[in-house]
């Protein structure tokens, strides 16, 4: 027989087996990864189709000048590669003080701003905006009294309040400039001066004023249009058409008024013009949510083209592309969760290894006797090996092909019956890499595990082929090897320093490199490795433990079963010793199963908890409730001195706070002022942020926070010290200015002019319950949403002080300030219905609350986070996964015991031995080892789950002050059901493997053994 | 322990009707007993002879509630063991003594326990257990092997044991499948003995399928099977 033909001949003989067993691991295993791999692309897709959805522009190029020209410049933007179509949105605003000079029915009318707002899509403007038939398209070749709708921001305004009723159906409105003959130049206010009054605008109302709040204003603006538009706090608001857009704009621009920002300068801009133009690019083109990478390289040049262009056509333009900032950011927590998640695979496919170990075991189990009967009739070893390898690579190959097509097929069928959009076919292209690596694991691990049969199969003499003993020994034999012994000890090291030192929250290697000042470069390196290969590092390193203490394990075992077994424990008892090293791997792979089963879940559960940490740390309290300072003021925003400010905001705050405490609900109310100082540049900020605590003591009783959010000390000992004239600073301060501490810094000066200095001896991470950052810039409410616990816990650049130290800081009270936030913290009792407690508090105060914030409200807007939801629905993905791999695996070592065993059952049988003692015997020689296995994996699980949820907070970039609070154990229901699931799952697989022996006549059974 | 000591319980009278039974490998079917009716009395060697392949093994699965029969019946004395699994393995525990040709011994336990797992089962207290296995290791002169594992014994030395084990309950039914096919002249004779004498001293029912003309002898009833079937039915040299 030739060569080829005799390996195919060997092939049917020897290969059969291995190659259907081999062919279903890997089948079982890529079809696993596959599912796993599409189930995450799913998540991923859906998240970002669904913020995609949230962005309705996704380039805005917003005017500060030259905003006559906005026609010539949209026909120019209609012009760029990739725009699909374009929308403005202009406004023209000026304040009421010389020049302008704005009048009710001949009269002047003292309201402090004007604006008028026009738009080339009627749906761009909030509903209050939007009346009749839309006197914004109405076309006028002339300023004439237009009739016009209005609406009204700031209502509450006491001054505005006394006068609004001379604005009515039919009122005369009139917006004129005084002329002057100085140059503006520079963008600084001038002195009224002598020059003829140019009316600008002559319009008569139709219908009563709408009223808008300036808050929802803004909501409508970022959620419509993306960007936010400084609408003043007290002002008359016309929508215009296009048409007398550009005459007002032209006739400003032609009268040299120029526009001024509010950074830097005292006074106060008189005419901010603004015209923003909205470009919707070609998203089927340029955009996938099935591949943030290919979008963002499709988008970068378009984006970057329309900036330079933009740039070009004037100068006065700033351009940003909310699609461009979404989609990076989406790309770099998409690998972040990526990375998060390997966390969890790494010891999922280390529990796929082990079970191609034990399918190896079963196999060479089942195949024994025939090597041996081809052993003696003279067949060479080395070419049943080759055959039996080619099998197995066969084997691993198809089913790895199988797996491919049945999980990517089934994933996505299953994904397209539940109404999800299936991905394209370039999509699934793009990741063959990932199909051909999840094939090149199934292959491995049928090869690796291929090899333990080589060298068993060499090594086997038809003697012992043919044998019907255990051949426990033989199989173990090569593990006795000093190799394996030491790579397992120093997998226990490894593994359990690591373990430790997630428990611990500290690192002792590193520390101790740090101390030294050795290069860290190489160890940190080493720490992130050990991060991913930790768990399966101990575990390797257990089963080698495991199997040095069989004998212990078994003697522990055995008198377990005891009870179990009654009379015939002598029996148990001899055969577990028999099977000492089985018992053990039964156990190991018990352990393993069960830890994989849980840690996903309580990776998840722990992680969660500590997301909910960071939500109770940034609310501070059971509701925050967040006023905007100027509406509690009623002046401008002004730099004055810090005690004013007080001065005119006691009575106020105080009257919110007893109104507060009179509630039925409320235990006690703390307040957290903030201001900015304009002094002091930082960047992103519209200056140093000022936090005073009104009562440090009663802030640190009633607030939720954790000591190590004190960066220098506990965190209430800083608190505690502002009593006696302390004064801390973030650590988002002396990141970005290179402040010492404790050594002296100036404020800024006050009234006399006299340096205020003070020394910041303390440093924090977060000051919990402080005013949530202001979404200013688009970039913030783009990224706020996708990125919301950075959001709510960033640490920005600010100082806190408490109300005694304005006394007690020299020239701190006089220190220049302009008003931002004011929060009140609301401790409450359990139970607390937040909609209906918000409901009685916005009509019960004074003021309404700009926002009010608690806990469940948090947690809705949490899980748009993409890193928390995305990270989530993977753990608990691969939970599934993990499940569906344990109870593989400890169904596969039951079976190949199983099979060791089932002669001894069938003689047992044989002898009379009745099923009830059968099933005992069977139970304690199974089920009491795979216990004693879930045990151990239990307490395996939980402490892998709370290290990898610690992993993953320190991946990173991940989250900065969330990183500063603790991690809390919590074992969850569903945990709990996990574990009460796998007992059940196993005492079924025991019970069936000894009712399966009586299925057929004894006859029947102990031939088939 | 004397023999009288070991053996208490009398045999039963055992009458099969029609016994039938095939067995199927793969798509196959191939009919072992085609109807085999027999009366075999207590206190009686019954030697069953024929062929290899001639169902002599089956019939004996038959009577030993080793395995069912399609058709037909086993009685034996009042009682018909074919009914639930609780019933065959309580007949097989308590009722009768099987020796099988391929020894059936459990690997891993030296000759001692492989004798007093059964009566473990049996509920026999420890010493009894212990007692009684020593006895039956020296009846069928294995009493210096008791700790050998099966591994460690040669074919006729577990054949021995496995002689030794089905006598360890006491059973009424004694059956036995070529006893002493591995053993030498000497031992064979020590085995054929004691078989005979258990239904002859003893009144159990023995039947021993067997080709060793010396066993077959001692009958006191012979049967010849072909083809699934009893061709004859004749009385031993013995009777």
């Amino acid at each position: 027989m030739d060569k080829l033909a005799l390996y195919w001949f060997l092939l049917k003989i020897f290969g059969r087996r291995a190659f259907w067993g081999y062919g279903l691991l890997s089948m079982l295993s890529v079809s696993i990864l596959t599912g796993l791999y599409f189930s995450s692309r799913y998540g991923l897709q859906t998240y970002v189709s669904d913020q995609l959805g949230r962005i309705p522009w996704d380039v805005s190029i917003i005017q500060r000048a030259e905003t006559h020209r906005f026609r010539e410049l949209q026909a120019e933007y209609h012009r760029f590669n990739g725009v699909k179509s374009v929308a403005s949105l202009g406004f023209l605003r000026a304040r009421n003080m010389a020049p302008f000079k704005l009048e009710a029915d001949g009269r002047p009318f003292p309201i402090r701003w004007v604006a008028f707002i026009t738009t080339s899509l009627p749906d761009l403007l909030p509903p209050e905006l939007r009346k009749g038939e839309n006197a914004v398209h109405e076309i006028r070749t002339s300023l004439g009294a237009l009739p016009v709708s209005g609406a009204l921001v700031g209502a509450h305004a006491h001054l505005v309040r006394d006068q609004i009723s001379r604005i009515a159906d039919g009122t005369m409105i009139r917006l004129s400039v005084q002329d002057s003959s100085s140059s503006y130049g520079g963008g600084h206010h001038h002195e009224a001066s002598e020059g003829p009054v140019i009316p600008v605008f002559e319009g008569r109302l139709v219908g009563s004023l709408a009223q808008i709040e300036r808050q929802e204003f803004n909501k409508w603006m970022l959620r419509e249009v993306g960007s936010l538009s400084y609408l003043p706090e007290e002002a008359l608001v016309f929508p215009i058409s296009p048409d007398l857009f550009e005459k007002m704009a032209t006739h400003f621009h032609h009268l040299l008024l120029t526009s001024e920002g509010v950074h830097g300068g005292e006074a106060p801009p008189t005419y901010v013009p603004e015209m923003t133009h909205l470009i919707a690019l070609d998203r089927d083109r340029l955009f996938s949510s099935w591949d943030l990478e290919g979008s963002l390289l499709r988008l970068k040049p378009v984006v970057q083209q329309t900036y330079e262009r933009a740039q070009w056509i004037t100068p006065f333009s700033y351009a940003g592309s909310d699609l461009y900032l979404l989609t990076s950011r989406m790309n770099s927590i998409a690998k972040l969760v990526d990375l998060a998640t390997l966390l969890i695979a790494v010891p999922l496919l280390w529990m796929g290894w082990i079970l191609a170990r034990t399918l190896s075991r079963l196999l060479v189990l089942n195949e024994r006797r025939l090597l041996g009967l081809a052993l003696m009739r003279g067949i060479p070893m080395t070419q049943i090996g080759h055959s039996l390898l080619l099998a197995l690579a066969l084997g691993g190959l198809a089913g790895g092909v199988a797996g491919l097509l049945a999980g990517g097929s089934l994933s996505i069928s299953i994904y397209a019956w539940l109404g999800y959009e299936s991905p394209p076919y370039d999509v699934l292209l793009s990741a063959v890499f990932y199909f051909v690596l999840f094939l090149g694991v199934g292959l491995m691990l049928a090869l690796l595990s291929g090899r333990s049969i080589l060298g068993y199969v060499r090594r086997l003499t038809p003697r012992e082929a043919g044998a019907r003993s255990s051949v426990e020994q033989n199989l173990v034999s090569a593990r006795r090897s000093f190799l394996y012994a030491f790579s397992a000890v120093i997998g226990l090291l490894l593994g359990g320093y690591k373990i430790l030192s997630w428990l611990w929250g500290y690192s002792p290697l590193l520390a101790a490199v740090n101390n030294s000042g050795q290069p860290r470069a190489a160890l940190s390196l080493l720490e992130t490795v050990l991060n991913f290969v930790a768990i399966p590092l101990f575990l390797y390193g257990l089963a080698g433990l495991l199997v040095w203490r069989a004998g212990l394990i078994q003697r522990v075992l055995d008198a377990l079963s005891a009870p179990l077994v009654g009379r015939l424990h002598w029996f148990v008892s001899h055969y577990m010793a028999l099977g000492r090293r089985r018992i053990a791997q039964l156990l190991f792979v018990a352990a393993l199963a069960a830890c994989l089963s849980l840690l996903p879940q309580i990776a998840a559960d722990i992680f969660y908890g500590r997301v909910l940490s960071g939500i109770r740390t940034s609310l501070g309290s059971n509701v925050h409730l967040e006023f905007d300072m100027t509406d509690l003021t009623q002046g401008d925003i002004t730099a004055e001195p810090v005690s004013r400010y007080q001065e005119r905001l006691l009575p106020r705050l105080n009257a919110i706070r007893d109104s507060l405490l009179e509630m039925e609900e409320v235990d006690s109310v703390d307040s957290i002022e903030q201001f900015y100082v304009p002094g002091i540049y930082i960047p992103g900020q519209s200056g140093l942020v000022l936090n005073i605590l009104d009562d440090p003591k009663q802030y640190l009783r009633d607030v939720e926070y954790e000591d190590r959010l004190g960066l220098t000390r506990d965190f209430s000992s800083i608190i505690g010290s502002l009593e006696s004239g302390n004064i801390f600073a973030s650590q988002g301060l002396f990141r970005l200015r290179a402040i010492p501490l404790g050594k002296r810094i100036a404020l800024g000066n006050d009234q006399s002019n006299l340096p205020i200095v003070v020394r910041l001896n303390d440093m924090t991470a977060f000051l919990p319950g402080q005013p949530s950052r202001g979404i200013q810039q688009r970039e913030g409410f783009v990224t706020a949403e996708i990125d919301y616990l950075n959001y709510l816990l960033g640490s920005d650049a600010r100082i806190v002080t408490a109300q005694k130290d304005l006394a007690a800081i020299p020239g701190l009270s006089g220190l220049k300030v302009i008003p931002s936030r004011t929060v009140f913290l609301v401790k409450t009792g359990s139970g607390l219905d937040g909609d209906d407690f918000a409901r009685r508090v916005t009509a019960m105060l004074p003021v309404p609350p700009e926002e009010i914030r608690w806990e469940a409200v948090e947690r809705k807007r949490l899980s748009k986070d993409m890193f928390i939801s995305l990270a989530l629905e993977n753990m608990k993905v691969y939970m599934a996964g993990g499940f569906i791999l344990a109870l593989a695996s400890v169904a596969a070592i039951a079976l190949a015991n199983f099979i060791s065993d089932r002669r001894t059952f069938a003689l047992l049988r044989l002898r009379g031995v009745p099923l009830p003692i059968l099933l005992r015997i069977t139970l304690s020689l199974f089920l009491i080892p795979v216990l004693g296995g879930v045990l151990i994996g239990i307490v395996l699980g939980a402490v892998s789950g709370y290290g990898v949820s610690q992993a993953v907070w320190e991946l990173p970039r991940v989250y900065g002050v969330a990183g500063f609070l603790s991690n809390k154990f919590i074992f969850s229901g569903t945990a709990g059901a996990i574990v009460i699931g796998l007992i059940c799952v196993f005492t079924a697989v025991a019970l069936g493997f000894g009712l399966w022996l009586f299925r057929r006549t004894a006859r029947e059974a102990i031939s088939e053994a | 322990m004397t023999s009288k000591e070991l053996f208490n319980r009398m045999g039963m009278d055992i009458r099969t009707c029609e016994l039938t039974k095939q067995y199927r490998v793969a798509e196959n079917t191939y009919p072992v007993l085609k109807g085999v009716s027999c009366e075999i009395k207590k206190g009686e060697v019954t030697i069953i002879q024929g062929p290899s392949g001639c169902g002599k093994t089956t019939f004996l699965n038959m009577l030993g509630g080793i395995d069912v029969p399609d058709q037909g019946e086993v009685r034996v004395g009042e009682f018909t063991p074919q009914t639930t699994e609780t019933d065959l393995s309580r007949y097989r525990l308590y009722d009768v003594g099987f020796v099988f040709q391929s020894y059936n011994l459990i690997p891993g336990l030296s000759a001692l326990d492989n004798l007093q797992l059964p009566m473990t089962v049996a509920g026999r207290k420890h010493s009894e257990r212990v007692e009684r296995a020593h006895a039956l290791l020296q009846l069928v002169g294995m009493h210096e092997k008791a700790s050998k594992k099966p591994d460690e014994l040669s074919g006729g030395e577990q054949q021995r044991v496995a002689v030794a084990i089905a006598l360890v309950n006491d059973p009424p039914l004694i059956l036995a499948d070529e006893p002493t096919g591995n053993l030498d002249s000497k031992n064979g004779m020590i085995v054929a003995d004691l078989l005979c004498s258990l239904a002859h001293d003893y009144e159990k029912t023995v039947v021993i399928a067997t080709h060793d003309p010396s066993v077959g002898s001692k009958g006191d009833q012979i049967l010849q099977m072909r083809d699934g079937l009893i061709v004859a039915d004749g009385r031993g040299w013995n009777h």
